[in-house]
């Protein structure tokens, strides 16, 4: 299978997994950038223990966590820098809600539900958003998070649990 | 009322559509693998670097304590020969 193959067959999958883990269209976009950057590079290492496109999964995951804790040191830094009146102010108001795949008489509801699936632990959250936007079996998602499948379905059950908790929060 | 927020929030997830990745990706990718290769860093380099992490580590304990030696041998030398030890003129 060539790179162009694997780019062909998994861009659709990579670019919506990170759009919905980040909610922004620029970002997603340099998630899968990086995502295919990583392919290619380890094309070689990959052992056919998982299927291409759960081992590609994997690799957009970590890469979309990479992102967000770059962004968030990014975001720290700028919250420094503006208190000691140095760098650029714009660094602040970095990653905003652009998701082109949600309609927009919902916008306002699913960016609430997402600004509360972002409060979530790593684990849940990836479980979670694997589960309801990819539309995945609790199987699946195991295969792809390397746990066992009482492990998913706890984790997707904490994960609808605290998300509950949390939109009740903001509604009240 | 859980169950209610849960079938909530499900249903608005589920109406998400499937974007199509932006055009001309592939074409950006080839140039950031052209322009970034990749580092590889051999192993014959991580074995040296350790090895001289080491030895700094070994050199370091050695003087620290040679030097220790020396500090003993000087107090001696001054209770021996009932010298001051500071600059106090007047106790």
């Amino acid at each position: 299978m060539t790179f162009e193959e694997i780019y062909d067959g998994h861009k659709e999958m990579v670019f919506n997994l990170s759009l919905n883990y980040v909610q922004n269209y620029a970002d997603a976009e340099e998630i899968t950038q990086d995502v295919f950057v990583s392919v290619y590079h380890s094309l070689h290492q990959f052992q056919e223990k998982s299927s291409i496109t759960t081992w590609i999964y994997r690799i957009t995951i970590n890469k979309c966590l990479d992102h967000i804790k770059a962004k968030n040191r990014k975001k720290r830094f700028g919250i420094i820098s503006s208190l000691l009146g140095i760098g650029d102010k714009k660094e602040l108001d970095v990653g905003h809600f652009n998701h082109p795949g949600v309609q927009l008489e919902q916008k306002d509801a699913l960016q609430n539900i997402f600004k509360c699936i972002n409060e979530l632990p790593e684990n849940q959250k990836t479980a979670l958003l694997l589960s309801k936007t990819e539309q995945m079996s609790q199987g699946e998602i195991a295969i792809i998070m390397n746990l066992s499948l009482k492990a998913v379905e706890s984790l997707i059950q904490r994960a609808k649990t605290n998300l509950a908790k949390k939109l009740k929060e903001t509604e009240g | 009322m859980k169950h209610k927020v849960d079938t909530d929030f499900s249903s608005l997830l589920s109406t998400i559509q499937k974007v199509d990745a932006p055009p001309f990706l592939l074409t950006r990718i080839k140039e950031k693998i052209k322009t970034n290769p990749e580092i590889k860093i051999g192993l014959g380099w991580v074995f040296a670097g350790s090895v001289s992490l080491i030895l700094v580590l070994v050199v370091n304990v050695v003087v620290m304590s040679k030097s220790n030696v020396k500090n003993q041998q000087t107090t001696n030398l001054v209770a021996s020969m009932n010298l001051a030890p500071d600059n106090t003129l007047y106790q």
